[in-house]
């Protein structure tokens, strides 16, 4: 059965140039799994909140959405708020209470479910997602991915027949973001839920979607099944290759006859089935020139608080100077402070931090963070402080910001608010801002978070094109897919100390888990195969 | 400290507070003071252990005294008196008391809105106001939500701008600099938060109040016992029992059959907690 139809929906927003959506005509039949994707700003939000009357909006909209039959604005209050339910990206202002178990029953709450009946959903959500160890915890203690579970918990106790997210896993790291999916999945496969779902790292969805609908420029580019992707890849759908798995894009790169592999497991088989079978010969990596080191850190120890354990337990580390090294390491492994404490920003209780042979502690707080160390924080917003992007950039160097503004191309936006500016935007105003501060040591604490794939490519351009200049990167990340692209030099942070610490491709070619997808598709005939680009080239080497 | 009282029903937890700090709050009666002292503190110790300890002898008791010596220096009323001050003034014994029982009865409602801050956590609070107030306890507990995420994005904050150089020159203008990221940054996520109650459906009519607590026999039971020492002390207020006069000299009512039956029903009365966490205790020990 159809359950929404949207009929010829166009839509523009008051003050933007042109139609956000344009003559989309679509329908899905209960019990679907959607993927929407494409770039962003093509309009997949827009689309996406169309279904759901409360959250539409504002703007010229023509063209009818039907729910069930009925036009989506005619469905009343309390139909809607339980009947669809909605998702939204960023799980830390969607939670409203200050209690878990009072946020699972806020929209119960709110659409006015006796206590008795509420008691019982409310143990059932708790209970499906396992919700019960944190139950009665304060909604402040929980984590990223704990937070968007219960948001999907929350929504889910109403009792939809439709769910639909809104880019769910944007802010959350890849472990979580993986997690989370594979739930909304159980969902669907034991609930029968029709699910919609927006995103543009395709790697976990894909595989478990029944059907994936691109948009580009607000019109509907394709809608097929997740498979059938892969043969657009090359043609109309090219500007999609960073998002799709690895699997599909080497697939892709390789111009291949076979079935297209989504998953990694599918990958190994068709590369297997692709190449001749090799010796898995390890090539010798020459070892590094041992260069100066930019970041010396010895026996570091550091703590937020006197009574809870270390946060870092001796940590040792050297960052070569020039080239961009990067730090990896699960949730809570003390990534982040590492880089704070490498550069000054928090101080640790034992240990010796010196950056270019000179002691973090001694440096004046001035000459520090001018010309020398410049921090680009998670949250870019934290640096924003203007009107316009351009008096953002004037505000620290007003003879250079035209030409930064060049460089990292602002120059579009420069008289927009920073808040009006899309992710990526934002990313490159702060980024530039930081790099008017003229530093020889560039700190980034997960710069590629909520970055859609194409900007990813740019921004790995970027920091390239700084290392040449002589800038030395140090980079914190989750990103391995990232890290594996454009780090020279990447380490493994896990409890406080390092755990592995090599050239990037020795470093992911010798992890069995914690490495790319490439890699892991490609070990057991290339095993220094680490990116995707690496990969299509010695297939195509290695044809049968 | 794990607490019988305060796993009981929240009605009842506000029911006996509001009881003990009225009446801790009318009575200049030496003896009702002391019985409504020592049961705020052994309650204060039962729940907060050393820390509770911590805050009476070295907070409490010398603000105690410093008054107690400060009300004897400049009040000379009473007819006892002890000795004369080079200036003249006379130190009256009635003065004294008096502000000791004065100060006293201040440190007695203050310990027991200690204890009530331990017993009575916000969602009993907002459990019960919510049902007669649910937007008023939704705002509370929003801003509960909100306050520990406004002071960690403060704290971010002031990180970023120092990284790029801003955390020098004038705590004043970084303040404000900080103050103005904080507000544009809170109204943005604002706006989701909006979103996200919406399509929850926020304001539609008819809003319930889900609840983590149940009223049991024994909550009833329990109330019934306070209401009857109520009802026993009112009856004592009403017949003069608790009068205490300090000037011009001491004068406390007699001393009858039914003063010592009020005293033994207040005792009660404020030791009902404590009694009740002894007498779980007791049972858990014998059980194991």
């Amino acid at each position: 059965m159809e359950q929404i139809q949207i009929e010829h929906l166009s839509f523009s927003y008051p003050l933007g140039s042109g139609n956000a959506l344009e003559d989309v005509t679509l329908s899905v039949r209960a019990g679907e799994y959607v993927a929407l994707c494409g770039e962003s700003g093509c309009g997949k939000t827009t689309l996406l909140r169309h279904l759901k009357p409360a959250l539409a909006p504002n703007g010229q909209t023509s063209g009818v959405v039907r729910f069930c039959g009925t036009p989506v604005r005619e469905l009343d209050a309390r139909e809607q708020a339980s009947r669809i339910g909605f998702v939204q990206q960023d799980p830390e202002s969607a939670v409203v209470t200050d209690k878990v178990y009072h946020e699972l029953a806020f929209g119960l709450e709110s659409v006015g479910v006796p206590q008795a009946q509420m008691r019982l959903r409310v143990a059932e959500m708790a209970s499906y997602f396992g919700i019960g160890p944190w139950f009665n915890a304060p909604t402040d203690s929980l984590s990223g991915g704990q937070l968007q579970l219960l948001n999907l918990a929350s929504v889910m106790a109403l009792h939809p027949d439709v769910l639909l997210l809104d880019e769910p896993t944007s802010q959350l790291d890849p472990v979580s973001a993986a997690d989370f999916l594979a739930t909304v999945d159980r969902i669907h496969r034991e609930l029968g839920l029709t699910i919609i779902l927006t995103e543009h790292r395709l790697e976990d969805v894909l595989p478990c979607a029944d059907r994936v609908i691109v948009l580009h420029r607000g019109r509907v580019a394709a809608d097929c099944a997740p498979r059938d992707i892969g043969k657009a890849l090359t043609g109309e759908l090219g500007f999609l290759r960073d998002s799709v798995p690895s699997a599909m894009r080497i697939w892709a790169g390789t111009g291949s006859a076979l079935p297209c592999p989504l998953t990694v497991c599918e990958g190994k088989q068709w590369l297997s089935d692709t190449v001749r079978v090799q010796n898995a010969v390890r090539r010798d990596v020459p070892p590094p020139e041992t260069a100066e080191s930019a970041v010396r850190m010895r026996e570091v120890f550091f703590t937020y608080d006197k009574q809870a354990p270390d946060v870092l337990r001796g940590l040792t580390m050297d960052v070569p100077t020039g080239g961009v090294f990067a730090l990896l390491g699960g949730n809570g492994a003390g990534k982040s402070t590492a880089m704070k404490a490498a550069a000054g920003l928090v101080q640790p209780y034992r240990g010796r931090i010196e950056l270019f042979g000179r002691d973090v502690r001694k440096i004046p707080q001035k000459e520090l963070y001018c010309r020398f160390v410049g921090v680009l924080p998670q949250q870019v917003r934290t640096l924003f402080t203007e009107k316009t992007v351009r008096l953002e950039l004037e505000a620290i160097d007003r003879a250079h910001a035209e030409d930064m503004a060049r460089r990292l191309r602002l120059t579009a936006f420069l008289d927009r608010h920073p808040y009006d500016l899309s992710g990526g935007e934002q990313q490159r105003t702060a980024l530039a801002k930081v790099l008017l501060t003229q530093p020889q040591l560039l700190f980034l604490d997960e710069p590629t978070k909520g970055m859609d794939s194409a900007f990813k490519t740019d921004f790995a351009a970027l920091l390239r094109e700084l290392c040449e200049r002589g800038v030395t990167v140090f980079m914190v990340s989750h990103d391995v897919e990232f890290c594996a692209k454009t780090a020279d030099r990447c380490a493994m942070l896990f409890d406080g100390v390092l755990a592995a610490d090599a050239p990037t491709v020795s470093f992911f070619a010798d992890n069995t888990f914690y490495t790319t997808a490439a890699n892991r598709i490609a070990r057991h005939v290339f095993p220094d195969a680490v990116t995707d680009e690496d990969v299509i080239c010695l297939c195509n080497e290695n044809r049968i | 400290m794990r607490s019988a009282f305060a796993g009981s029903h929240p009605a009842l937890n506000f029911l006996f507070f509001a009881s003990v700090v009225a009446f801790g709050m009318v009575f200049f009666h030496p003896v009702f003071l002391g019985i409504s002292f020592a049961a705020a503190f052994a309650y204060g110790v039962r729940l907060r252990g050393r820390r509770m300890l911590k805050t009476v002898f070295c907070l409490l008791l010398p603000t105690l005294l410093f008054v107690v010596l400060l009300g004897a220096a400049f009040n000379h009323y009473g007819v006892t008196t002890l000795f004369v001050l080079p200036n003249g003034n006379r130190v009256t014994l009635e003065s004294i008391v008096h502000s000791l029982v004065t100060g006293g009865m201040v440190l007695t409602v203050f310990l027991w809105f200690v204890c009530y801050n331990a017993v009575v956590t916000t969602d009993k609070f907002l459990h019960v106001f919510g049902r007669a107030f649910p937007t008023g306890a939704l705002l509370v507990s929003m801003t509960l939500r909100f306050l520990p995420i406004m002071r960690r994005r403060m704290q971010r904050i002031f990180e970023a701008q120092r990284g790029i150089g801003r955390g020098e020159g004038g705590r004043l203008r970084n303040g404000l600099h900080a103050l103005s990221i904080l507000v544009t940054w809170s109204l943005e996520g604002a706006v989701d938060t909006a979103d996200s109650m919406k399509s929850r459906g926020y304001g539609i009519r008819g809003r319930t109040n889900y609840t983590r607590f149940f009223w049991t026999r024994r909550d009833a039971a329990l109330s019934v016992l306070v209401l009857l020492g109520d009802a026993l002390v009112i009856a004592g207020i009403v017949c003069g029992q608790t009068r205490a006069i300090y000037d011009p000299y001491i004068c406390l009512p007699a001393r009858t059959a039914f003063s010592y039956a009020l005293y033994i029903g207040y005792a009660l009365l404020c030791f009902m907690p404590l009694l009740l966490d002894l007498t779980e205790d007791y049972k858990w020990n014998r059980s194991r």
